[in-house]
């Protein structure tokens, strides 16, 4: 006798097919580099990520650095923020520092 | 749109094996879900008109995709019949009208927000919809089973998945879904959807994340204006003020039968109780910095100086619902990344069709 078979639809998400983000070309060396440090706006942000741009400016002198700040912590960037990070930025860091 | 990919099938032997299945794999809340069979499903998407590829929306952040059959297995799972999915699909039609990625905001905030799903209308009777006694947790099918659907949306299709994406601390009971319908045969006021662009004969969903409710017990007070207080005194005080700071908070007041009968014997109507609330919703900068919820050390005129709870007298929504056996009311803040976002409930396949 065949065995009752119960057919399930698997509920989980789909992937919005292959749009991969490949990464920014790592810089080689930081000197003289411009630095955004982008805020997520998490009270504790700011001063985290000047005291790491503060070390890595002593270690290896950065260019100019820029701080600007996300209008949410947990929604992507707004498209003119993006940009502005774009126009001045060699190299970004980010975290959360909440 | 219909570029979304079919769910893969799973076989299993029978219908128990089945609901272990479905624990085993982590869809389930905990409790146990009705199998997602492809029978069901169908039932589901049929109901509807929907194709089971059809893309309902996408959460960038999370790179998930929320097809029609998935939106419908997670409906079956949390128990909703066939004519419940409309309701659920106007929720979530509300979440990416929005913003999708708002997904994130709810459900990995350290926070706890929950989700409300409130609806306006004739359909409230058609699915039998409690709007009146236990008003939030009543133990109607459709009121358990379309809040609960979102949360295992959320879960199998968003990601939010406990200690991964869901990074809430504490946890509330909301984020379990919540879906009920405001009293609008018993009220005095226009049902909310009619402050909101819609006529009282259209059936609406108006979806908001929200923080627990608390009750807000006046039982003894005999003018509207003690009740009004009450309700801004809750305000002042709930969960003392996560983002008060920000001042971007809306509340939802579910003005329970006998405040509501007090409040309407008085003439005062929503637009006044909302200004009436509004202005007295507040606190001084001291005392937020006294309790923690805002930085530093308080000085000059923060004792003087007034943070109200809302941004404006129709950031207080009210509506009524709940039962008559008792003098309550109930008070839910209205947490910041989903605002209340109202939209229209399409039941038949040809309302659907018609947009």
């Amino acid at each position: 006798m065949t065995q009752p078979t119960v057919r399930l639809v698997d509920p989980t998400g789909a992937h919005p097919g292959d749009r991969r983000f490949p990464l920014a070309p790592r810089p080689r060396d930081l000197r003289g580099k411009r630095v955004v440090l982008l805020d997520n706006s998490k009270a504790n942000a700011e001063p985290i990520l000047r005291a790491i741009a503060k070390i890595l400016d002593e270690e290896f002198g950065l260019g100019e650095v820029v701080h600007l700040t996300k209008h949410s912590a947990s929604l992507p960037p707004r498209p003119e923020l993006a940009a502005e990070v774009r126009r001045h930025a060699d190299v970004v860091i980010t975290g959360v520092g909440d | 749109m219909t570029d979304g990919s079919r769910a893969t099938q799973i076989e299993v032997p029978d219908t128990l094996d089945a609901i272990e299945e479905c624990h085993r794999r982590g869809w389930s809340d905990g409790l146990p879900v009705i199998p997602p069979t492809a029978a069901r499903v169908s039932a589901m998407l049929d109901h509807v008109g929907l194709a089971p590829a059809h893309v309902l929306g996408e959460v960038p952040v999370r790179r998930r995709v929320l097809t029609g059959e998935r939106a419908a297995a997670n409906a079956v799972m949390a128990g909703c019949l066939p004519e419940h999915f409309p309701v659920l699909l106007a929720a979530l039609e509300a979440l990416f009208e929005h913003d999708a990625n708002i997904v994130h905001e709810i459900s990995a905030a350290t926070n706890a927000p929950g989700f409300l799903v409130l609806v306006n209308g004739p359909v409230r009777q058609r699915i039998a919809l409690a709007c009146t006694d236990n008003v939030l947790s009543a133990t109607n099918r459709a009121n358990a089973t379309i809040g609960r659907a979102l949360r295992l949306i959320f879960m199998n299709v968003f990601e939010s998945r406990q200690g991964v994406l869901d990074r809430a601390c504490m946890g509330s009971l909301s984020k379990s879904g919540v879906c009920f319908g405001e009293d609008e045969e018993r009220s005095p006021w226009p049902p909310l959807q009619t402050t909101r662009g819609f006529t009282a004969a259209d059936s609406t969903v108006t979806m908001m994340s929200i923080q627990d409710p608390e009750m807000v017990g006046n039982r003894y007070g005999r003018t509207a204006e003690s009740i009004m207080d009450a309700v801004a005194d809750s305000i002042a005080t709930h969960g003392l003020g996560v983002h008060f700071t920000f001042m971007e908070n809306a509340w939802l007041w579910l003005v329970g039968h006998w405040h509501a009968e007090m409040l309407a014997r008085a003439g005062w109507d929503r637009p006044r109780m909302q200004r009436y609330v509004f202005e007295r919703a507040w606190r001084s900068r001291a005392d937020l910095k006294r309790l923690g919820m805002m930085r530093g050390e308080i000085v000059g005129d923060d004792a003087t100086a007034r943070v109200p709870a809302a941004a404006s007298p129709d950031d207080i929504l009210i509506v009524k619902a709940g039962g008559d056996s008792g003098i309550y009311s109930t008070l839910i803040k209205i947490y910041i990344g989903m605002p209340a976002t109202t939209v229209r409930v399409r039941e038949s396949p040809t309302e659907r069709s018609s947009r």
